[in-house]
Protein backbone atom coordinates (compact mmCIF):
# COMPACT_ATOMS: atom_id res chain seq x y z
CA UNK A 1 0.00 0.00 0.00
CA UNK A 2 3.13 2.43 1.49
CA UNK A 3 4.31 1.72 -2.42
CA UNK A 4 1.05 2.48 -4.16
CA UNK A 5 0.90 5.83 -2.14
CA UNK A 6 4.61 6.72 -3.09
CA UNK A 7 3.90 5.58 -6.31
CA UNK A 8 1.29 7.74 -7.31
CA UNK A 9 2.47 10.85 -5.06
CA UNK A 10 5.73 10.51 -7.12
CA UNK A 11 3.84 9.96 -10.55
CA UNK A 12 2.29 13.53 -9.30
CA UNK A 13 5.50 15.04 -8.79
CA UNK A 14 6.96 14.39 -11.39
CA UNK A 15 4.46 15.44 -13.61
CA UNK A 16 4.48 18.38 -11.82
CA UNK A 17 8.10 19.30 -11.89
CA UNK A 18 8.62 18.09 -15.60
CA UNK A 19 5.54 20.44 -16.56
CA UNK A 20 7.44 23.25 -14.86
CA UNK A 21 10.90 22.46 -15.43
CA UNK A 22 12.14 23.10 -12.12
CA UNK A 23 13.75 19.59 -10.87
CA UNK A 24 17.51 19.88 -11.58
CA UNK A 25 20.90 18.91 -10.06
CA UNK A 26 22.21 22.43 -11.25
CA UNK A 27 20.77 25.46 -9.78
CA UNK A 28 23.34 27.78 -10.95
CA UNK A 29 21.08 29.26 -13.23
CA UNK A 30 18.79 30.48 -11.17
CA UNK A 31 17.98 34.88 -10.60
CA UNK A 32 20.14 36.70 -8.52
CA UNK A 33 17.27 38.28 -6.48
CA UNK A 34 15.34 37.46 -3.85
CA UNK A 35 12.85 35.15 -5.14
CA UNK A 36 9.10 35.86 -5.75
CA UNK A 37 6.54 33.78 -5.03
CA UNK A 38 4.98 32.01 -7.82
CA UNK A 39 2.62 34.16 -9.16
CA UNK A 40 -1.25 33.09 -9.68
CA UNK A 41 -0.61 33.35 -13.82
CA UNK A 42 2.72 31.25 -13.33
CA UNK A 43 1.05 28.54 -11.13
CA UNK A 44 -2.07 27.92 -13.56
CA UNK A 45 0.60 27.68 -16.39
CA UNK A 46 2.70 25.48 -14.91
CA UNK A 47 0.42 22.74 -14.23
CA UNK A 48 -3.13 23.52 -14.35
CA UNK A 49 -4.12 19.86 -13.68
CA UNK A 50 -1.60 19.31 -10.43
CA UNK A 51 -1.85 21.87 -7.27
CA UNK A 52 1.57 20.58 -5.78
CA UNK A 53 3.56 21.28 -8.58
CA UNK A 54 3.18 24.81 -8.14
CA UNK A 55 4.21 25.00 -4.59
CA UNK A 56 7.31 22.60 -5.83
CA UNK A 57 8.24 25.37 -8.54
CA UNK A 58 8.10 27.69 -5.27
CA UNK A 59 10.38 25.81 -3.76
CA UNK A 60 12.67 24.97 -6.19
CA UNK A 61 12.64 28.64 -7.28
CA UNK A 62 13.89 29.94 -3.30
CA UNK A 63 16.13 27.10 -3.42
CA UNK A 64 18.36 28.44 -6.50
CA UNK A 65 18.08 31.87 -5.31
CA UNK A 66 19.42 30.47 -1.72
CA UNK A 67 22.55 27.76 -3.88
CA UNK A 68 23.11 30.96 -6.49
CA UNK A 69 24.26 32.93 -3.77
CA UNK A 70 26.29 29.94 -1.76
CA UNK A 71 27.75 28.85 -4.74
CA UNK A 72 29.18 32.65 -5.94
CA UNK A 73 30.53 32.67 -2.57
CA UNK A 74 32.17 29.38 -2.31
CA UNK A 75 33.65 30.31 -6.27
CA UNK A 76 36.04 33.33 -4.39
CA UNK A 77 37.78 30.57 -2.09
CA UNK A 78 37.63 27.25 -3.83
CA UNK A 79 38.83 24.60 -1.48
CA UNK A 80 42.28 23.29 -2.66
CA UNK A 81 42.86 19.55 -3.62
CA UNK A 82 45.22 18.74 -0.87
CA UNK A 83 43.37 21.12 1.87
CA UNK A 84 44.36 20.50 5.28
CA UNK A 85 41.90 19.98 7.75
CA UNK A 86 42.31 23.16 9.06
CA UNK A 87 41.58 24.93 5.93
CA UNK A 88 38.56 22.85 5.29
CA UNK A 89 37.61 23.95 8.76
CA UNK A 90 38.55 27.46 8.22
CA UNK A 91 36.48 27.72 4.75
CA UNK A 92 33.75 25.80 6.20
CA UNK A 93 33.21 29.24 8.97
CA UNK A 94 33.84 31.74 6.57
CA UNK A 95 31.49 30.32 4.03
CA UNK A 96 29.23 30.27 6.68
CA UNK A 97 29.86 33.61 8.31
CA UNK A 98 29.51 35.29 4.57
CA UNK A 99 26.05 33.72 4.30
CA UNK A 100 25.19 35.19 7.49
CA UNK A 101 25.72 38.89 6.14
CA UNK A 102 23.92 38.41 2.97
CA UNK A 103 20.77 36.55 4.59
CA UNK A 104 20.74 38.07 8.16
CA UNK A 105 17.32 39.04 7.18
CA UNK A 106 16.60 34.60 6.49
CA UNK A 107 13.86 33.04 8.85
CA UNK A 108 11.72 30.20 8.75
CA UNK A 109 9.53 30.03 6.05
CA UNK A 110 11.53 31.31 3.43
CA UNK A 111 12.34 28.53 1.30
CA UNK A 112 9.90 25.92 3.80
CA UNK A 113 7.14 28.32 3.28
CA UNK A 114 3.40 27.00 5.01
CA UNK A 115 2.32 25.37 1.77
CA UNK A 116 5.96 23.29 1.31
CA UNK A 117 6.15 22.57 4.52
CA UNK A 118 2.38 20.78 4.76
CA UNK A 119 3.26 19.40 1.48
CA UNK A 120 6.32 18.02 2.28
CA UNK A 121 4.16 16.66 5.59
CA UNK A 122 1.93 14.71 3.10
CA UNK A 123 4.77 13.41 1.32
CA UNK A 124 6.51 11.80 4.33
CA UNK A 125 3.17 10.59 5.94
CA UNK A 126 3.30 7.36 4.22
CA UNK A 127 6.78 6.61 5.49
CA UNK A 128 6.32 7.80 9.02
CA UNK A 129 2.53 6.11 9.37
CA UNK A 130 2.62 3.64 7.21
CA UNK A 131 3.83 0.04 7.11
CA UNK A 132 7.13 0.78 6.92
CA UNK A 133 6.63 3.71 9.73
CA UNK A 134 8.61 1.12 12.64
CA UNK A 135 11.68 0.93 10.03
CA UNK A 136 11.71 4.89 9.19
CA UNK A 137 11.79 5.76 13.14
CA UNK A 138 14.38 2.80 13.54
CA UNK A 139 16.25 4.24 10.84
CA UNK A 140 16.10 7.72 12.93
CA UNK A 141 17.52 6.25 16.15
CA UNK A 142 21.00 6.58 16.71
CA UNK A 143 23.17 4.81 18.64
CA UNK A 144 22.33 3.87 21.88
CA UNK A 145 19.36 5.80 21.65
CA UNK A 146 20.99 9.58 20.67
CA UNK A 147 19.69 11.24 18.23
CA UNK A 148 20.52 14.86 17.45
CA UNK A 149 19.26 17.50 19.36
CA UNK A 150 19.69 20.57 17.94
CA UNK A 151 17.79 24.03 19.19
CA UNK A 152 16.85 25.09 15.28
CA UNK A 153 17.67 28.84 14.53
CA UNK A 154 18.01 30.25 10.69
CA UNK A 155 21.77 30.77 10.14
CA UNK A 156 22.70 28.98 12.80
CA UNK A 157 25.35 25.99 12.99
CA UNK A 158 24.31 22.40 13.26
CA UNK A 159 26.40 22.10 16.61
CA UNK A 160 29.48 19.94 16.18
CA UNK A 161 28.58 18.08 19.34
CA UNK A 162 25.20 16.51 17.71
CA UNK A 163 25.39 13.22 15.09
CA UNK A 164 24.17 14.03 12.10
CA UNK A 165 21.18 12.11 12.21
CA UNK A 166 20.82 9.42 9.03
CA UNK A 167 17.98 10.70 6.58
CA UNK A 168 15.75 7.87 5.73
CA UNK A 169 16.08 6.62 2.35
CA UNK A 170 12.52 5.91 1.57
CA UNK A 171 12.16 9.80 3.00
CA UNK A 172 14.78 11.26 0.54
CA UNK A 173 12.68 9.00 -2.58
CA UNK A 174 9.55 10.96 -1.61
CA UNK A 175 11.45 14.19 -1.64
CA UNK A 176 11.90 16.77 -4.33
CA UNK A 177 15.72 16.51 -5.11
CA UNK A 178 18.01 18.71 -3.85
CA UNK A 179 21.35 20.02 -5.26
CA UNK A 180 24.70 18.49 -3.87
CA UNK A 181 24.90 21.75 -1.72
CA UNK A 182 22.52 21.22 0.92
CA UNK A 183 20.28 18.54 2.32
CA UNK A 184 17.89 17.13 4.21
CA UNK A 185 18.67 16.03 8.02
CA UNK A 186 16.44 15.64 10.99
CA UNK A 187 16.73 16.51 14.09
CA UNK A 188 14.66 15.74 17.31
CA UNK A 189 13.19 12.77 15.37
CA UNK A 190 11.04 14.76 13.71
CA UNK A 191 12.20 18.49 12.39
CA UNK A 192 12.93 18.64 8.85
CA UNK A 193 16.27 20.88 8.33
CA UNK A 194 17.24 22.05 5.22
CA UNK A 195 21.40 22.09 5.98
CA UNK A 196 24.39 23.75 3.57
CA UNK A 197 26.63 21.02 3.50
CA UNK A 198 29.30 23.21 2.70
CA UNK A 199 28.41 25.71 5.43
CA UNK A 200 27.21 23.54 7.87
CA UNK A 201 24.51 26.10 9.02
CA UNK A 202 20.85 25.95 9.33
CA UNK A 203 18.86 27.15 6.09
CA UNK A 204 15.45 26.41 7.29
CA UNK A 205 13.38 23.96 9.21
CA UNK A 206 9.86 22.37 9.16
CA UNK A 207 9.31 21.54 12.81
CA UNK A 208 7.14 18.56 13.46
CA UNK A 209 7.84 17.56 10.23
CA UNK A 210 7.02 13.99 11.27
CA UNK A 211 4.42 13.24 13.60
CA UNK B 1 46.38 -18.80 43.29
CA UNK B 2 49.62 -20.46 41.88
CA UNK B 3 47.81 -21.80 38.86
CA UNK B 4 46.09 -18.38 38.35
CA UNK B 5 49.14 -16.68 38.19
CA UNK B 6 51.06 -19.30 35.56
CA UNK B 7 47.97 -19.36 33.67
CA UNK B 8 48.22 -15.39 33.21
CA UNK B 9 51.69 -14.97 32.57
CA UNK B 10 51.19 -18.21 30.00
CA UNK B 11 48.82 -16.12 28.30
CA UNK B 12 50.31 -12.92 28.50
CA UNK B 13 53.81 -15.29 27.04
CA UNK B 14 51.86 -16.91 24.08
CA UNK B 15 49.70 -14.30 23.11
CA UNK B 16 52.18 -12.47 21.45
CA UNK B 17 53.79 -15.25 20.13
CA UNK B 18 50.43 -16.91 18.48
CA UNK B 19 49.94 -13.08 17.37
CA UNK B 20 50.23 -12.14 13.58
CA UNK B 21 49.50 -15.37 12.66
CA UNK B 22 48.91 -14.56 9.09
CA UNK B 23 46.77 -17.03 7.43
CA UNK B 24 45.90 -15.66 4.26
CA UNK B 25 47.75 -16.74 0.76
CA UNK B 26 49.68 -13.60 0.72
CA UNK B 27 50.02 -14.37 -2.57
CA UNK B 28 52.70 -11.59 -5.09
CA UNK B 29 50.57 -9.72 -6.88
CA UNK B 30 47.41 -10.27 -5.21
CA UNK B 31 44.95 -7.67 -4.32
CA UNK B 32 45.76 -7.15 -0.57
CA UNK B 33 43.75 -4.61 1.49
CA UNK B 34 42.54 -3.99 5.29
CA UNK B 35 39.41 -3.14 6.46
CA UNK B 36 38.28 -0.93 9.71
CA UNK B 37 35.07 0.39 10.51
CA UNK B 38 34.05 3.11 13.41
CA UNK B 39 37.72 3.99 14.33
CA UNK B 40 36.97 7.88 15.15
CA UNK B 41 37.61 8.02 18.87
CA UNK B 42 41.06 8.85 19.01
CA UNK B 43 40.83 6.39 22.28
CA UNK B 44 43.39 3.70 23.13
CA UNK B 45 41.85 1.02 22.08
CA UNK B 46 42.07 2.63 18.11
CA UNK B 47 45.67 3.19 18.65
CA UNK B 48 45.89 -0.58 19.99
CA UNK B 49 44.10 -1.75 16.67
CA UNK B 50 46.20 0.80 14.83
CA UNK B 51 48.82 -1.23 16.15
CA UNK B 52 48.47 -4.49 15.31
CA UNK B 53 47.48 -3.23 11.50
CA UNK B 54 51.15 -2.03 11.46
CA UNK B 55 52.33 -5.30 12.62
CA UNK B 56 50.37 -7.57 10.83
CA UNK B 57 51.19 -5.39 7.62
CA UNK B 58 55.14 -6.39 7.94
CA UNK B 59 54.04 -9.64 7.11
CA UNK B 60 50.72 -9.06 4.83
CA UNK B 61 52.01 -5.70 2.64
CA UNK B 62 48.79 -3.99 1.67
CA UNK B 63 48.78 -0.96 0.14
CA UNK B 64 45.28 0.16 0.42
CA UNK B 65 42.26 -0.02 3.48
CA UNK B 66 38.64 0.83 3.34
CA UNK B 67 37.35 2.96 6.34
CA UNK B 68 33.53 2.00 6.83
CA UNK B 69 32.43 5.33 8.35
CA UNK B 70 32.39 6.92 11.50
CA UNK B 71 35.97 8.22 11.07
CA UNK B 72 35.36 11.10 13.44
CA UNK B 73 33.39 10.57 16.72
CA UNK B 74 32.99 13.15 19.06
CA UNK B 75 32.09 16.27 17.00
CA UNK B 76 32.47 16.90 13.31
CA UNK B 77 35.91 16.99 12.84
CA UNK B 78 37.90 19.78 13.48
CA UNK B 79 41.45 19.56 12.69
CA UNK B 80 42.76 18.20 15.47
CA UNK B 81 40.37 15.56 15.64
CA UNK B 82 41.46 14.70 12.18
CA UNK B 83 45.60 14.32 13.78
CA UNK B 84 44.19 12.47 16.89
CA UNK B 85 41.25 10.37 15.44
CA UNK B 86 43.23 9.52 12.08
CA UNK B 87 46.84 10.69 11.31
CA UNK B 88 48.50 9.79 14.46
CA UNK B 89 46.96 6.25 14.96
CA UNK B 90 47.86 5.00 11.25
CA UNK B 91 50.75 7.61 11.18
CA UNK B 92 53.33 4.39 10.47
CA UNK B 93 50.28 3.39 7.62
CA UNK B 94 50.27 6.66 6.31
CA UNK B 95 53.96 7.05 5.97
CA UNK B 96 53.95 4.02 4.39
CA UNK B 97 51.89 5.18 1.50
CA UNK B 98 48.85 3.04 2.59
CA UNK B 99 46.37 4.84 0.85
CA UNK B 100 42.69 4.93 2.85
CA UNK B 101 39.52 5.17 0.97
CA UNK B 102 36.62 6.25 3.47
CA UNK B 103 32.58 5.92 3.73
CA UNK B 104 30.92 8.65 5.95
CA UNK B 105 28.84 7.02 8.90
CA UNK B 106 26.20 9.24 10.81
CA UNK B 107 29.00 10.68 13.06
CA UNK B 108 30.43 12.12 9.94
CA UNK B 109 30.79 15.54 8.72
CA UNK B 110 30.36 15.42 5.08
CA UNK B 111 33.29 18.14 4.94
CA UNK B 112 35.82 14.84 5.31
CA UNK B 113 35.03 14.47 1.66
CA UNK B 114 37.40 17.23 0.84
CA UNK B 115 40.36 15.97 3.20
CA UNK B 116 42.92 14.00 0.63
CA UNK B 117 43.92 11.22 3.96
CA UNK B 118 40.59 9.80 2.62
CA UNK B 119 41.06 9.69 -1.00
CA UNK B 120 37.53 10.76 -1.92
CA UNK B 121 37.64 13.56 -4.55
CA UNK B 122 35.36 15.75 -2.64
CA UNK B 123 33.21 12.75 -3.05
CA UNK B 124 30.43 11.95 -0.85
CA UNK B 125 29.97 8.19 -2.78
CA UNK B 126 32.78 7.02 -5.39
CA UNK B 127 34.52 4.20 -6.83
CA UNK B 128 37.67 3.23 -7.46
CA UNK B 129 40.28 0.39 -9.00
CA UNK B 130 43.37 -0.08 -6.60
CA UNK B 131 45.20 -0.90 -9.91
CA UNK B 132 44.26 -1.10 -13.45
CA UNK B 133 44.34 -4.82 -14.05
CA UNK B 134 43.45 -5.76 -10.84
CA UNK B 135 40.09 -7.35 -11.73
CA UNK B 136 37.96 -5.19 -8.53
CA UNK B 137 35.89 -2.43 -8.28
CA UNK B 138 35.06 -0.82 -5.07
CA UNK B 139 32.13 0.98 -4.34
CA UNK B 140 31.74 3.67 -1.45
CA UNK B 141 28.44 4.77 -0.53
CA UNK B 142 27.49 7.19 1.64
CA UNK B 143 24.46 5.37 3.25
CA UNK B 144 23.83 8.18 5.49
CA UNK B 145 22.07 9.93 2.40
CA UNK B 146 20.54 7.46 -0.13
CA UNK B 147 18.80 9.76 -1.97
CA UNK B 148 17.84 8.89 -5.36
CA UNK B 149 20.33 10.95 -6.99
CA UNK B 150 23.18 8.37 -5.40
CA UNK B 151 21.32 5.45 -6.10
CA UNK B 152 21.33 6.62 -9.83
CA UNK B 153 24.96 6.95 -10.29
CA UNK B 154 25.69 3.41 -7.94
CA UNK B 155 23.82 1.93 -11.28
CA UNK B 156 25.47 3.61 -13.37
CA UNK B 157 28.62 3.01 -12.27
CA UNK B 158 27.40 -1.33 -11.42
CA UNK B 159 26.69 -1.08 -15.01
CA UNK B 160 29.82 0.16 -16.65
CA UNK B 161 31.83 -1.70 -14.44
CA UNK B 162 33.74 -4.66 -16.24
CA UNK B 163 35.36 -6.13 -13.07
CA UNK B 164 34.45 -9.36 -11.69
CA UNK B 165 34.84 -8.46 -8.67
CA UNK B 166 32.56 -5.64 -7.38
CA UNK B 167 32.63 -4.88 -3.68
CA UNK B 168 30.59 -1.85 -1.89
CA UNK B 169 31.30 -0.77 1.06
CA UNK B 170 28.92 2.15 3.52
CA UNK B 171 28.49 2.66 7.50
CA UNK B 172 24.97 1.13 7.68
CA UNK B 173 24.74 -2.82 7.57
CA UNK B 174 21.63 -4.49 5.43
CA UNK B 175 22.37 -7.46 7.03
CA UNK B 176 23.23 -7.39 11.19
CA UNK B 177 22.15 -9.06 14.66
CA UNK B 178 22.97 -6.21 16.94
CA UNK B 179 20.72 -3.45 18.59
CA UNK B 180 20.15 -1.56 15.37
CA UNK B 181 19.49 -5.01 13.17
CA UNK B 182 19.32 -5.29 9.50
CA UNK B 183 18.43 -1.83 8.12
CA UNK B 184 15.36 -2.84 6.00
CA UNK B 185 15.16 0.34 4.28
CA UNK B 186 18.62 0.57 3.19
CA UNK B 187 18.74 -3.29 2.52
CA UNK B 188 15.44 -2.58 -0.18
CA UNK B 189 17.20 -0.30 -1.97
CA UNK B 190 20.43 -1.36 -2.45
CA UNK B 191 19.75 -5.59 -2.78
CA UNK B 192 18.30 -5.15 -5.59
CA UNK B 193 21.27 -3.57 -7.05
CA UNK B 194 24.07 -6.25 -6.16
CA UNK B 195 21.85 -9.15 -7.17
CA UNK B 196 21.39 -7.01 -10.84
CA UNK B 197 24.74 -6.25 -11.31
CA UNK B 198 26.63 -8.82 -9.32
CA UNK B 199 28.39 -7.06 -6.33
CA UNK B 200 29.62 -10.02 -4.59
CA UNK B 201 31.13 -8.92 -1.41
CA UNK B 202 29.67 -5.59 0.97
CA UNK B 203 31.58 -4.09 4.10
CA UNK B 204 29.61 -2.51 6.27
CA UNK B 205 30.46 -0.92 10.27
CA UNK B 206 27.77 0.77 12.33
CA UNK B 207 27.21 -1.97 14.74
CA UNK B 208 29.76 -2.57 17.38
CA UNK B 209 31.21 -5.61 17.04
CA UNK B 210 32.27 -8.08 13.93
CA UNK B 211 29.56 -10.58 12.29
CA UNK B 212 29.78 -12.56 9.31
CA UNK B 213 26.63 -13.12 7.60
CA UNK B 214 25.71 -15.98 5.74
CA UNK B 215 25.73 -15.44 2.09
CA UNK B 216 22.54 -13.37 1.02
CA UNK B 217 21.37 -14.22 -2.39
CA UNK B 218 24.77 -14.48 -3.68
CA UNK B 219 26.20 -11.11 -1.76
CA UNK B 220 28.60 -11.89 1.32
CA UNK B 221 28.18 -9.14 3.67
CA UNK B 222 30.37 -8.66 6.74
CA UNK B 223 30.13 -6.04 9.39
CA UNK B 224 33.32 -4.73 11.16
CA UNK B 225 32.27 -1.92 13.23
CA UNK B 226 34.81 -2.47 15.99
CA UNK B 227 38.02 -0.76 15.48
CA UNK B 228 37.51 1.58 17.94
CA UNK B 229 34.01 1.12 19.61
CA UNK B 230 33.01 -2.29 20.85
CA UNK B 231 29.65 -3.30 22.47
CA UNK B 232 30.01 -5.96 24.48
CA UNK B 233 27.49 -8.65 24.18
CA UNK B 234 25.47 -6.67 21.26
CA UNK B 235 25.22 -9.81 18.96
CA UNK B 236 21.71 -11.46 19.21
CA UNK B 237 22.46 -14.59 17.19
CA UNK B 238 19.69 -14.77 14.11
CA UNK B 239 19.81 -17.66 11.22
CA UNK B 240 21.78 -14.65 9.89
CA UNK B 241 24.84 -14.92 11.59
CA UNK B 242 27.47 -17.10 10.33
CA UNK B 243 29.90 -15.73 13.06
CA UNK B 244 30.27 -13.03 15.23
CA UNK B 245 32.49 -11.67 18.15
CA UNK B 246 31.78 -9.02 20.52
CA UNK B 247 33.98 -9.40 22.92
CA UNK B 248 36.91 -7.69 21.53
CA UNK B 249 38.39 -4.95 19.25
CA UNK B 250 38.77 -6.26 15.89
CA UNK B 251 40.14 -5.36 12.13
CA UNK B 252 39.99 -7.49 8.48
CA UNK B 253 42.60 -8.02 6.39
CA UNK B 254 41.35 -8.92 2.96
CA UNK B 255 43.01 -11.04 -0.04
CA UNK B 256 41.67 -11.32 -3.58
CA UNK B 257 43.42 -14.31 -5.91
CA UNK B 258 41.38 -15.20 -8.90
CA UNK B 259 37.72 -16.34 -7.66
CA UNK B 260 38.55 -16.19 -4.15
CA UNK B 261 38.31 -13.13 -1.53
CA UNK B 262 40.28 -14.50 1.68
CA UNK B 263 39.66 -12.81 4.72
CA UNK B 264 40.98 -12.37 8.48
CA UNK B 265 39.32 -11.00 11.01
CA UNK B 266 41.98 -9.92 14.33
CA UNK B 267 41.95 -8.49 17.06
CA UNK B 268 43.71 -5.98 18.92
CA UNK B 269 45.57 -8.89 20.50
CA UNK B 270 46.50 -10.19 17.52
CA UNK B 271 44.49 -13.04 18.16
CA UNK B 272 42.75 -14.24 14.63
CA UNK B 273 39.05 -14.56 15.21
CA UNK B 274 37.76 -15.80 12.09
CA UNK B 275 39.22 -16.28 8.75
CA UNK B 276 37.97 -18.11 5.53
CA UNK B 277 37.43 -17.67 2.10
CA UNK B 278 34.57 -16.03 -0.39
CA UNK B 279 34.04 -18.26 -3.76
CA UNK B 280 32.28 -16.61 -6.38
CA UNK B 281 31.38 -18.80 -9.17
CA UNK B 282 31.67 -17.51 -13.31
CA UNK B 283 28.48 -15.50 -13.27
CA UNK B 284 30.31 -13.35 -10.27
CA UNK B 285 27.65 -14.22 -7.65
CA UNK B 286 28.75 -15.70 -4.57
CA UNK B 287 28.62 -19.57 -4.56
CA UNK B 288 29.54 -19.92 -0.88
CA UNK B 289 31.85 -19.01 1.87
CA UNK B 290 34.13 -21.26 3.98
CA UNK B 291 35.19 -19.86 7.55
CA UNK B 292 37.12 -20.77 10.52
CA UNK B 293 35.61 -18.62 13.54
CA UNK B 294 37.09 -19.27 16.91
CA UNK B 295 35.95 -17.84 20.30
CA UNK B 296 38.60 -16.11 21.18
CA UNK B 297 39.21 -16.92 25.02
CA UNK B 298 39.47 -13.41 26.64
CA UNK B 299 43.61 -12.24 26.83
CA UNK B 300 44.40 -9.42 29.48
CA UNK B 301 44.68 -5.99 27.68
CA UNK B 302 47.81 -4.42 27.24
CA UNK B 303 49.05 -1.55 29.90
CA UNK B 304 47.95 1.56 27.87
CA UNK B 305 48.64 4.45 28.98
CA UNK B 306 45.25 5.67 28.31
CA UNK B 307 42.34 4.87 30.37
CA UNK B 308 39.87 2.58 28.54
CA UNK B 309 37.13 4.03 26.99
CA UNK B 310 33.41 4.23 29.15
CA UNK B 311 31.14 1.30 28.75
CA UNK B 312 28.57 1.78 26.64
CA UNK B 313 25.43 2.85 27.73
CA UNK B 314 22.59 0.48 28.25
CA UNK B 315 20.51 -0.90 25.35
CA UNK B 316 17.36 1.09 25.01
CA UNK B 317 16.25 0.28 21.95
CA UNK B 318 16.77 -3.28 20.68
CA UNK B 319 14.72 -3.85 17.72
CA UNK B 320 12.59 -6.78 17.67
CA UNK B 321 15.06 -10.29 16.25
CA UNK B 322 14.24 -10.41 12.75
Amino acid sequence: MTELIRSVLALTLAAGMSGCGMLRQDTAKGTDTVPEPVSAEQKATAAPSNPDSAIVEDFNARLDNYVKKQRALLKDSPVAEDATPAQIKARQDTLAAELRVIRKNAKQGDIFTPQVAELFKRLMSPEVKGPDAKETKQALSEEDGETAKVNLVVNAPWPTSEPLTTTPANILANLPQLPMDVEYRISNKRHLVLRDVDANIIVDFIYNAIR
Amino acid sequence: MRRVLLSILLLALTGPLAAQELKLPNKDGSVKFAVVGDTGTGGSDQYAVGKQIVNFRAKFPFDFAIMLGDNMYGGQGGPKDFAKKFETPYKPLLDAKVKFYAALGNHDNPNQRSYTGFNMNGERYYSFKPSLNAGVRFFALDSNYMDPKQLEWFEKELAASGSDWKIAFFHHPPYASGMHGSDEILKGQLEPLFIKYGVNVVFTGHEHFYERIKPQKGVQYFVEGSSAKLRKGDINPTGLTAFGYDSGYTFMLAEIVGDELFFQTVTAQAQTIDSGVVKKGTDNRVVGTAGQGTAAKPVPAAPSAKPAAPPSKPNTQRPTPK
